[in-house]
């Protein structure tokens, strides 16, 4: 069965590498760990995943510029995008919340709501 | 005693020459000092020396060729001021010589029968009686001044209530012009029946006791029946035996500073009412003055809270992102093969850094600015809801009392955050309480009718007097808190609980959410044990 492809794109290489550690370690998800914001979009382009977890404070550039950038690719245009942050407040992160268009999810974050908010986003993932 | 002077001046008025050399011939025999200066015939001489005031003495004979009889003396005595006169009479006319006694001679000598011993003692008895008369009169004249020129009425009266002295002063109260006008009289004749009745018990009381009435103040009327006061000393007079015979009054008029006193009373008065209304006025300044205090602190902390805010989001931030690292660590290793006791240990750290971020969240939660949701709820409602929310806190050994006014208006909240709200004060009695208590919960409405009645009314600016608010108060049988914390429940990270059980940020959050709703929250201690708070929001 085909893996599930999670973009993660986050300055935070330590967090990314334990991220990608644990997803991959249930065999259901391969992880590209992004830390450079600006490479974002080529290594969706490449990596083609089925969704993207978007850090959104970054050097050089936010998450949202990010997002306008991955938007932009037709390629890409369908690609659900879920900001993992820690800059929202709790009452924001209820599970599903949708702000300005966008799922949102509070670092920390346990593995069983990450995986269920992928879920929730990738149809593929339900199975 | 005057002395007599060594040289005496004689006047003889004299028609008769050959009476009168032998009369300037006695004088002259008796070397007595006195010497005829003056010898003439007639009432017009005799007028001229006499009117130069120069002589001690007259010698007067009455029948004269331009005058005779009465008329000669009363002339003369009318010319001569005090001067003494001595008649001369002839043996026929003693009437008359006596007669002139009554009208003011010294004396009367019967010519023919005198000698020159008779003329000499005549003399000398009526310069000396005329010496000690003007002396007396001097005496008097002076006495009588005093009495006059003093400002004091001044009067004495004889055992019966007659008038015996009376001074110019009391007589120009009683408006009357001559001595004549009240001596012999009695209070009866000048004053109304009963105040000259008890003016007269008065007198006699004085004179029956022989005590002296010393500044007595009392009310009088003067002539034109206008109120006076006088201050009167009445002194009982006695005669050598200590009997009494009268008394004699000194009065003065304190009208003037009778009603000088009561001005200042009534200036005092006014003073010491001004003084209370300052008083007043300066413990109303003291109260705004505090509110103002009040009013400064919560600025204060709510500058505080905003520097806090912009801290708690970066800290939010720096925290966050290593608790999330451990997670994703924790999460990862937790997949892997361990032993019963590590697979324990990463849970520990999980529930531990479950723990640092909820301080955190709720750190943001205070801070952060936030947008209520707020709809049309039933404040009954929204305690129930929070109720079932705490129940899993409550054991067997509470118990909740609910006095929900089903009246209550509706209000506009956010049902979400009031909800949280009441958690929060439900979690926090439930703790102050341990295992076993009674929570009280109690809804109402009321008008408010005064900026006292309450402390938190004078706090917000959203009340006023006559505004309906909805007042829930929460109730608990716990601990209370003590009196130096009750100011501090409201800060940040300040908990009474044990480390572990509360993040000290419950009613930071609380207030929060009751300060967006323009509400009030008080907390406090009731007087039978535990704490109450007490939530108000505007109808």
């Amino acid at each position: 069965m085909e893996k599930v492809r999670i973009l993660v794109v986050d300055d935070e290489s330590g967090f990314t590498r334990l991220l990608k550690l644990t997803l991959e370690k249930t065999g259901n998800y391969s992880v590209l760990e992004e830390n450079d914001a600006t490479r974002a979009l080529e290594a969706a382009r490449g990596f083609r995943p089925h969704l993207i977890l978007l850090d959104i404070v970054m050097p050089k550039i936010d998450g949202g510029g990010v997002a306008q950038q991955l938007q932009a690719d037709p390629s890409l245009k369908k690609t659900p995008i879920v900001f993992l942050t820690a800059i929202v407040s709790p009452a924001e992160v209820t599970p599903g919340a949708l702000i300005g268009g966008f799922k949102f999810l509070a670092k920390p974050v346990s593995l069983a709501a990450l995986t269920k908010c992928i879920k929730e986003n990738v149809p593929q993932a339900r199975v | 005693m005057i002395s007599p002077p060594s040289h005496f001046r004689v006047i003889l008025v004299e028609a008769n020459a050959v009476d009168a050399r032998l009369l300037d011939a006695m004088v002259e025999a008796s070397r007595s000092g006195f010497k005829v200066e003056w010898s003439v015939a007639t009432l017009a001489e005799a007028l001229k020396i006499v009117e130069s005031n120069e002589a001690d003495v007259i010698l007067l004979d009455l029948a004269l060729p331009d005058s005779a009889g009465i008329d000669t003396f009363k002339t003369v005595r009318a010319h001569s001021g005090r001067l003494p006169i001595i008649v001369l009479s002839s043996s026929d006319d003693e009437e008359l010589a006596l007669f002139t006694m009554h009208e003011g001679a010294q004396d009367y000598l019967v010519k023919g029968q005198i000698d020159s011993r008779l003329l000499l003692r005549a003399m000398r008895y009526a310069v000396e009686r005329h010496r000690v008369e003007e002396a007396l009169a001097l005496e008097r004249n002076l006495l009588r001044n005093l009495v006059d020129n003093l400002p004091d009425y001044i009067y004495a009266k004889d055992a019966d209530g007659h008038y015996l002295i009376d001074n110019a002063a009391h007589m120009r109260l009683l408006r009357l012009g001559k001595q004549e006008d009240i001596i012999g009289k009695t209070v009866f004749d000048f004053f109304p029946p009963e105040i000259a009745a008890q003016y007269h018990a008065d007198d006699q009381a004085i004179i029956s006791s022989g005590n002296a009435l010393i500044n007595r103040e009392e009310p009088s009327l003067n002539a034109a029946g206008e109120r006076r006061w006088l201050s009167t000393t009445k002194v009982p007079l006695k005669d050598h035996q200590e009997r009494p015979t009268g008394l004699v009054c000194i009065g003065r008029d304190i009208t003037e500073q009778r009603l000088a006193q009561e001005q200042l009373k009534e200036a005092n008065a006014e003073l010491s009412k001004s003084q209370q209304d300052l008083l007043r006025a300066l413990g109303d300044l003291k109260s705004a003055h505090e509110e103002l205090r009040s009013v400064q602190l919560q600025l204060i902390e709510a500058e505080k809270m905003k520097s806090i805010g912009r801290l708690a989001a970066g800290v939010a931030h720096e925290v966050k992102n290593p608790l999330a690292i451990i997670t994703m660590g924790v999460e990862y290793l937790l997949n892997q093969e361990l032993s019963e006791s590590s697979a324990g240990v990463l849970d520990d750290i999980l529930a531990a850094v479950k723990r640092a971020d909820n301080v955190v969240r709720g750190l943001l939660d205070f801070s952060a600015p936030k947008n209520l949701e707020v709809r049309t709820e039933d404040l009954n409602a929204v305690i129930n809801q929070s109720l079932n929310l705490v129940r899993g806190e409550l054991g067997p050994g509470f118990k909740v009392i609910k006095e929900l006014d089903p009246n209550i208006p509706p209000l506009n909240l956010d049902n979400a955050k009031v909800g949280q709200v009441f958690v929060n004060v439900f979690t926090n009695a439930v703790h102050a309480m341990g295992s076993t208590g009674v929570l009280t919960v109690r809804t109402y409405a009321k008008q408010l009718t005064g900026v006292g009645e309450n402390i938190g009314d004078s706090r917000s600016e959203s009340f006023r007097v006559g505004d309906t608010v909805v007042v829930a108060e929460v109730d608990d049988t716990g601990s209370g808190i003590p009196n130096d914390k009750l100011n501090k429940v409201y800060d940040p990270f300040f908990t009474t609980k044990p480390t572990g059980k509360g993040t000290g940020l419950g009613l930071t959050v609380t207030k929060t959410i009751i300060d967006l709703h323009a509400g009030t929250i008080d907390i406090g201690n009731r007087p039978e044990g535990g704490a109450r708070v007490k939530i108000m929001f505007k109808a």
